[in-house]
């Protein structure tokens, strides 16, 4: 069960959080275009932002269960992992979709466009935390500092 | 995007998927837990369940609900259900236009 439990863990990080750290990492490019073109583009990548944010709730679920089955939920390693991984999904529920969301639909008048540019920008920082952040849990998942498990 | 925030039909369809499977999930595990108690069913029907749970809020959250319809998500076992049958009768109430 246990070799079950991190095939799905590690194909669920793969196949959800990949797509989503693409896609809010390419989505600030194409909110500060202004072709009719984008404005599509922009819809399907929030959509993707969207969808596998949602499908990506499994990853650390998955992993939870891993963490209990091999007897290793308390560990330091597994705990630091945690935490970054609420971190990432709390840049992207409260910072990054909302911000993907207010860039939606065709660009305004120009007044609005130095507000646009901001906001694109600050998307692009949270998008940058929130890759670095899974990076980091990978690289705790890789390393496990203290851990003595062969798996 | 419209202006009006109203949830879209495939939008209540997600969260209707998600809370049928966050509840017959967990109907799943405790009529196992009380009679076969098979370890399989537990590991299988436990990460599963958990998954449904989480999505439910997620999904929620994302969807033009009212913060109290969200909140009712956060209820174990049956928050998706109640939510979503809260959506439905206030949408219906505000007579939503059917897509």
């Amino acid at each position: 069960m246990g070799k079950v439990l991190l095939s799905l863990h590690v194909l669920a990080a793969i196949v959800f959080i990949g797509p989503v750290t693409v896609a809010v990492s390419v989505f600030p490019r194409y909110a500060r275009a202004t072709s009719d073109h984008s404005v599509e583009v922009v819809a399907l990548l929030h959509r993707i932002s969207r969808v596998y944010a949602v499908l990506g709730l499994s990853v650390p679920v998955l992993g939870i269960a891993l963490a209990a089955h091999l007897g290793v939920l308390g560990d330091a390693w597994v705990v630091a992992s945690l935490v970054l991984t609420i971190a990432a999904a709390l840049v992207l529920a409260v910072v990054i979709l909302p911000a993907q969301d207010r860039l939606m639909g065709p660009p305004a008048e120009p007044s609005a466009v130095a507000t646009r540019l901001a906001t694109a920008s600050r998307l692009s920082t949270a998008s940058g935390l929130f890759s670095l952040l899974w990076a980091v849990v990978v690289v705790l998942m890789v390393v496990r500092p203290g851990s003595t498990t062969g798996v | 995007m419209t202006a009006v925030a109203t949830p879209t039909t495939s939008g209540l369809r997600w969260l209707g998927v998600a809370s049928v499977v966050e509840t017959a999930s967990l109907v799943v595990l405790v009529v196992n837990l009380a009679t076969v108690h098979h370890p399989l069913v537990t590991s299988t029907m436990g990460p599963v369940h958990g998954f449904a749970y989480l999505a439910t809020i997620a999904v929620a959250f994302l969807l033009p609900l009212t913060t109290g319809t969200r909140l009712l998500t956060l209820v174990p076992a049956v928050g998706g259900l109640l939510a979503l049958h809260r959506a439905r009768t206030r949408t219906a109430g505000a007579g939503g236009t059917p897509a």
